[in-house]
């Protein structure tokens, strides 16, 4: 097939129209059937593909550039992208001169799943992983209010240190409360029942070695490490200021968090406190 | 500025710059139309007069503007104005407190020249970041530095701008709104105390990633002399005042003129993209049908006619400058008036685009944020809604809320595949060919040599062994190298013999001498080789050598 020759996308009597559900409506044009070139189904497809490079910026590539300002001037393209990441189970978040934004669906193959977030890693180490990803949220963002904020506002950088103490002040808290309890039995552990401030606890907060290298086993340096990876995915910037490794969160964390992340952290948590405390889960 | 309210929806006031929260526990009565002040204002004054020492407020004052306290809405307007500076009356005020080296620094000035520097970058393609704010600062911090008898020191500046930059983007409460609390009227005169948000510098990402500056409105009206001004009437005044000036001759007043109408159009489109902007992120932050909708109108209307009235400037500029000698300052000027009228009718060519776009922006925006569940209802405080709640599950429980987050942050990965066929061509693939005109290098082949003395050429070396072997009586290695370099050694036969007598420190008893020596504690210089000189002996004065019997065996 040819550029030249169409592909037929989006009708209203196609039968196969799993492709669009529960993103869009699918293509449209006003009667409902609609024609697409398919030199522009494999552009849209490219635009998708550069969506999945979170580090590119349209400004640095041409074609992006121009994928992404066609996103937003033709209406039948913008359809086009959204059914060609509809199809790959990914969703559009946004599309602008910062680039397209994409996040996966649960059955998505694009999808990093939280086994696959690092390496042969354990139930106990899958649970940090994710504390301290709500940990830099919460640091990023310390109040309710800061969501609404603009995408675009360069919020307060932060440091590994700043991310530590925020959970680190949880935690004191809550041990304080602790005192004079039961201690947990020795088989709470290894059952998932020790309580999620206890596992964290009991890791060492800033160590270093003989040769004075930061200790990797540390909360500090796996925080460092979480911004790292954040970094790698576009939502981080890290500059050194005074001596002091600073990372400064980014319009794609912002979008990220702020449109979306909160709300399954969230709702997750309602349903948590929704099981009575005795489900095991 | 006692004169009538402005009640234009599209000015980007003071007055309308953040909303007021209000704390008060007041009566909450129904607020009714007001009166004409003016003969309120009069009574109000002849009862002053009347008693000076203790005002009575008016038996029935429930007609009377503000409950007859003689407040008027202005005066809350300028109150809101004068809270606008408390950041930067703050910054000043701890100029005291800094290092003795940094006293000298007038912080207020310098954040006036952040407002104007970022005011002027404003509406381009690219802000002004802190390392170009560092650099336009340098010269009024270098004057500072000069009037107080100071060095310039660059890690001083930048410390003292960063203090600055921090004051006004509120880094000490982490970039939060600054609050104002201030006492405000109600219309039946019951008094409130009344909380203002806002903000002056926002620190925000462009499209190639850098961070750059910018002004809120409340900061641009502050900076522009706090005043409520209409912008469309600015920029047709300002226009006007162009062409005037350049029928009249006044090219430079005409320069300074273009380029005030130039900064209003920048300010316009901002403002029109702002707007735009916050119905991308919430469709509840603007009010599309009472504030948009008619705002849209107006700018259309508006921009249509600043590019009639850009184009007739520019005919007039053109004619003025086909009259001026080429070359003369009056043509240079005119030019520049063409440059920056052109840039404002590219401007408002462009905005006109996006305002034909605007109303699409909304039905999009509509569409979308009405279709994702994710924007309803309140957002969930991280640290006490989440990151706390979690934290007391069992982790068994726990990892369902980290997962899940792990899951959202992460970013969409594009899986991999192995493409078996490129493996194995590239595991075969035979070792690359060098281009042509490509300078081969070779690896030097690394020799261990038995002797460090077998570095020097075996003609040296002759040299070097005929001299200590020539040795007839005791002399210095000072006066050898000496007598050596007076006859023309060259340095690498001066060098051998160096080694060569250091080399007899430490043989074993099989090792042949060339001579033998006592070490001196005299230190020496000779032609670049130094160290403590050694008293050299023929050999076997002082240790039989072993005859050659015993070597060979």
């Amino acid at each position: 097939m040819t550029d030249f020759e169409t592909a037929t996308m989006g009708s209203t009597d196609r039968p196969d129209s799993a492709v669009t559900d529960g993103w869009n409506g699918g293509l449209s044009a006003g009667n409902g059937r609609v024609a697409i070139p398919q030199a522009d189904v494999r552009r849209a497809t490219r635009l998708v593909a550069w969506g999945l490079r979170p580090t590119a910026r349209p400004q640095q590539h041409e074609e992006y550039r121009e994928l992404v300002e066609r996103y937003g001037q033709d209406d039948l393209f913008r359809q086009a992208v959204e059914a060609a990441a509809g199809g790959g189970d990914l969703r559009v978040l946004h599309c602008g001169p910062h680039g397209l934004i994409l996040i996966a669906g649960e059955t998505s193959p694009y999808l990093l799943k939280p086994a696959d977030f690092r390496g042969n890693a354990d139930v106990e180490t899958r649970m940090l992983d994710g504390l301290i990803q709500i940990g830099i949220a919460a640091t990023v963002y310390p109040r309710a209010a800061d969501l609404f904020e603009a995408y675009d506002l360069a919020r307060s950088p932060i440091t590994a240190a700043q991310v530590q103490e925020t959970i680190d002040l949880i935690v004191d808290r809550l041990r304080d409360a602790a005192k004079g309890d039961r201690d947990p039995g020795a088989s709470a552990e290894t059952q998932g029942l020790l309580e999620a401030w206890r596992v964290y606890d009991q890791k060492p907060r800033v160590r270093e070695t003989r040769d004075g290298r930061a200790a990797h086993n540390t909360i500090r340096q796996q925080v460092t490490l979480h911004l790292q990876r954040l970094r790698e995915q576009g939502c981080m910037i890290d500059t050194e200021r005074a001596g002091t490794i600073q990372w400064q969160s980014t319009f794609r964390y912002h979008l990220l968090i702020q449109e979306y992340a909160y709300s399954p952290m969230f709702d997750a948590m309602q349903a948590l406190r929704a099981l009575p405390d005795s489900d095991p889960a | 500025m006692a004169g009538p309210l402005r009640t234009d929806p599209s000015l980007p006031s003071l007055v309308r710059g953040a909303p007021k929260e209000r704390h008060t526990h007041g009566s909450g009565r129904a607020e009714a139309p007001l009166p004409d002040p003016g003969a309120y204002e009069l009574e109000f004054l002849t009862q002053l007069d009347a008693a000076p020492d203790r005002l009575r407020l008016p038996e029935d004052h429930a007609g009377a503007p503000y409950g007859g306290t003689g407040w008027r809405e202005d005066l809350t307007r300028r109150l809101r104005v004068l809270l606008h500076t408390a950041p930067l009356l703050a910054l000043r005020a701890a100029d005291g407190l800094q290092a003795p080296d940094r006293k000298h620094y007038d912080s207020l000035a310098l954040a006036l020249r952040v407002f104007d520097l970022v005011l002027a970058s404003m509406g381009l393609d690219r802000g002004v970041d802190r390392t170009a704010m560092q650099r336009a600062l340098q010269p009024l911090l270098a004057a500072m530095d000069d009037a107080a008898g100071y060095a310039h020191e660059a890690a001083r500046h930048e410390a003292v701008v960063d203090r600055v930059l921090g004051a006004l983007l509120n880094d000490d409460q982490r970039r939060e709104m600054f609050r104002a609390t201030y006492t405000d009227l109600r219309p039946d005169g019951t008094a409130e105390a009344v909380s203002l948000p806002y903000r002056l510098l926002e620190e925000y990402q462009q499209p190639d990633g850098g961070l750059a500056l910018r002004l809120t409105s409340e900061a641009i009206n502050l900076f522009l002399g706090a005043l409520d001004r209409d912008i469309e009437d600015e920029q047709v005044a300002m226009e006007a005042l162009v062409r005037e000036q350049l029928e009249r001759g006044s090219f430079a007043k005409a320069v300074q003129s273009a380029d005030s109408a130039q900064f209003q159009s920048r300010r316009y489109t901002l403002y029109i993209e702002t707007k735009l902007r916050l119905t991308r992120r919430d469709l509840k932050l603007v009010n599309w049908r009472a504030e948009m909708t008619p705002l849209l109108d107006q700018a259309h209307i508006h921009v249509q006619r600043r590019i009639q009235a850009e184009r007739a400037i520019l005919e007039v500029a053109c004619e003025q400058a086909n009259l001026l000698i080429p070359g003369s300052p009056e043509a240079a000027q005119v030019a520049i008036v063409i440059r920056l009228i052109t840039q404002c009718c590219a401007r408002h060519s462009l905005l006109t685009q996006t305002l034909a776009g605007a109303r699409v922006v909304f039905l999009d925006e509509q569409g979308r944020q009405g279709f994702a569940a994710a924007m309803e209802g309140q957002r969930p405080d991280f640290v006490r809604d989440i990151l706390e709640p979690v934290l007391q599950q069992p982790s068994g429980r726990a990892i369902q809320v980290t997962d899940a987050a792990l899951t959202a942050i992460a970013a969409p990965r594009a899986p991999t595949l192995l493409d078996l066929s490129a493996l194995i061509n590239w595991c075969l693939k035979p070792r690359r060919d060098v281009p042509p005109g490509a300078i081969l290098v070779h690896e030097p082949d690394m020799v261990d040599l038995p002797s460090d003395v077998l570095r020097f050429p075996v003609e040296v070396r002759r040299v070097a062994e005929a001299a200590l072997r020539g040795i007839t009586k005791a002399v210095l290695l000072s006066d050898l190298l000496s007598d050596g370099l007076a006859r023309g050694w060259a340095s690498d036969v001066l060098d051998c013999v160096t080694l060569l007598v250091s080399l007899e420190h430490g043989r074993d008893a099989k090792h042949v001498p060339l001579v033998d020596l006592i070490r001196t504690t005299r230190r020496f210089t000779v032609a670049g080789i130094a160290g403590d000189d050694l008293l050299l002996l023929p050999a076997g004065m002082l240790v039989p050598a072993p005859s050659s019997a015993e070597s060979a065996r």
